[in-house]
């Protein structure tokens, strides 16, 4: 039972935790937390789906599809939302993401209607066998992409120049340009890197559950919670937050009453933000 | 002086005169209230954030609590329940918003706003779980009680409360810990008990407006009160100018009143929202940055 528990919460978290690494980068770089991330992790989903359902394309195909798909609508937003409103302060830029976040929400219940759908063949339910372990395929997928996310930001961000240049843009934007780095540029990477993983989650994500318009609310908000207990702008902040958000809520399920599930995960916050405002692995900001 | 106190009489005048006008037409008067509820709860909103700077992503909730304790009260004991749950309302509201204030506000930009977030979704479970709440579906049958002479006199009311605030020589307080708390507190201004007030007022303001919503309605879901309706407060905040109180109450009841007017719309209308609002923000940060509530003031 314990471990049956501990199976399923470690795979939720690893959800929470592939979709709050997108909001910690973005935060990281431009420090506003984008409400619209789940929305785009929303319309990779349905780009996944639409690339398997009429080309027939099997999984890498649907989510390389996916994730060009969520490239270019994060650097559209940023283009078009986000960098025409950053002089304008903190509050602007929150509302702006929460407006592009309806956009994105109703234009697709517009253009696909509200119905849920769902993946079919590859993508969703089976079986791994590791000897005599018998592994839900979906879960073990979400496992291995969520590391290798990981992986792949840590080494852009501590390897490339661009990376470079977003680190230096988080930690001092002025001192950054002074230094020959467009923030502008380091802001848009941002956008497109963390977009790009928004695409990842949504295409697992709904290989999971199932498709909607509404569908990244939820997991959106959660995963949110979870970069924030890590400490926001954190890489592993991120994922030791989901996964701890991940194994909270699965055993709050098996031990509380159910109507306290989804409020375990801002009651964790909460708390967690009083006792630790800065997160698990934030660092206390310079001032 | 007296061209505002004009403005003011003026504006007041026109209220009640739009009230009684709209009573007799059930779906005018229907209207009127929304939009007159709308603005007070959005007046309610900028004490807060327009004053003291300080971000709320939970007045939507707010809102909720003043409309069911008046709706559980107004059910249960009729008519004369409703006043009685309108100020239940307000104190719970008032208690809420104090007390995790107390702890909340010592928190800075978005971490502020995340803990207002999930505050909100807290009390949208409790909603959901009351037990005289009916649940997921809402409560229906509460007695219609408020008409629209009672909402423009409640508006009325708030915006001259919010000026008479603003004036005083607490909203000055506020309005130097919005500028800059760090300066505000070498003023020796005690700026935390000063952002919890605000955080407590504000949230009674729009508790007020909740209960009102609940007696013109007659039927609340915990639907009503979500994410959503913080973001339209917020929205109107922001595009009306924070801190100007007649600002946020004039944008609240234009979204209010494009919510009614694309209703036929269907699934487009949050669509034209988003789409409104993204090119409200930007024509308004086009004209000068107002830097009210900076999260991360640039060093």
């Amino acid at each position: 039972m314990a471990a049956a528990q501990l199976a399923c919460g470690l795979s939720l978290g690893m959800i929470y935790a592939l979709i709050a690494l997108g909001y910690t980068l973005v935060f990281g770089v431009l420090r506003m937390v984008n409400f619209a991330h789940c929305d785009v992790m929303m319309v990779g989903a349905y780009a996944g789906y639409f690339a398997s359902r009429w080309f027939g394309w099997g999984l890498l195909p649907a989510m390389a599809a996916a994730v060009l798909c969520c490239a270019l609508l994060g650097a559209a937003i940023h283009r078009w939302v986000i960098h025409p409103l950053e002089r304008a302060g903190g509050i602007s830029l929150l509302t702006g993401a929460l407006a592009v976040s309806l956009i994105l929400e109703y234009g697709m219940m517009a253009l696909c209607g509200a119905q849920p759908r769902a993946f079919e063949g590859q993508f969703a339910g089976g079986v791994l066998h590791l000897g005599r372990l018998a592994l839900p395929r979906d879960r073990m997928l979400v496992l291995l992409f969520s590391v290798a996310m990981f992986l792949l930001l840590e080494w852009t961000l501590g390897h490339t120049r661009a990376g470079r240049g977003m680190r230096a843009c988080g930690s001092d934007r002025l001192a950054a340009s002074l230094c020959g780095i467009q923030p502008a540029r380091a802001g848009r990477t941002a956008f497109v890197l963390g977009s790009g993983m928004a695409a990842v989650a949504g295409v697992l994500y709904g290989g999971m559950f199932y498709l909607h318009p509404l569908m990244g609310a939820a997991p959106g908000l959660k995963a949110f919670c979870a970069a924030v207990i890590g400490g926001i702008g954190s890489i592993p902040g991120a994922v030791l937050g989901g996964l701890t958000l991940g194994l909270a809520e699965t055993f709050a399920t098996a031990f509380l009453p159910t109507a306290l599930r989804d409020a375990t995960a801002f009651l964790l916050l909460l708390i967690l933000l009083l006792l630790r405002p800065r997160g698990m692995l934030g660092r206390e900001e310079r001032t | 002086m007296s061209g505002r106190r004009m403005l003011g009489v003026g504006l007041a005048a026109a209220l009640c005169l739009g009230a009684v006008w709209t009573a007799g037409d059930r779906y005018a008067a229907g209207v009127f209230c929304r939009l007159t509820l709308a603005a007070a709860a959005a007046v309610g909103l900028d004490l807060t954030l327009g004053l003291t700077g300080q971000i709320s992503l939970c007045h939507g909730a707010f809102m909720g609590l003043g409309a069911y304790a008046a709706g559980i009260f107004a059910v249960r004991y009729g008519p004369a329940g409703l006043c009685m749950g309108l100020l239940c309302g307000m104190g719970l509201a008032a208690l809420t918003a104090g007390g995790t204030g107390w702890f909340v506000l010592s928190l800075h930009g978005d971490y502020l706003a995340v803990a207002t977030l999930g505050l909100g979704e807290v009390l949208r479970v409790v909603f959901e779980n009351l037990p005289a709440g009916g649940g997921v579906r809402g409560l229906t049958g509460i007695p219609r009680t408020t008409g629209p002479l009672f909402c423009a006199l409640l508006l009325v009311g708030v915006l001259l409360l919010a000026f008479r605030l603003k004036r005083s020589r607490w909203g000055r307080f506020a309005a130097a810990i919005g500028a800059d708390e760090r300066a505000a507190l070498a003023c020796g201004i005690p700026a935390h008990p000063v952002k919890v007030a605000a955080f407590a007022l504000s949230a009674a303001v729009t508790a007020l407006a909740g209960g009102l919503w609940a007696g013109m309605i007659g039927f609340i879901a915990p639907s009503d009160f979500a994410f959503t309706r913080s973001i339209d407060l917020l929205a109107a905040v922001v595009a009306g100018g924070p801190g100007h109180i007649l600002g946020p109450a004039l944008a609240a009841a234009g979204i209010e009143g494009l919510h009614i007017l694309f209703q036929p719309l269907g699934r487009w209308q949050m669509l034209l929202y988003g789409v409104a609002l993204v090119l409200l923000l930007r024509f308004r940060a086009g004209r000068r940055g107002h830097g009210v509530g900076r999260a991360h003031p640039q060093k």
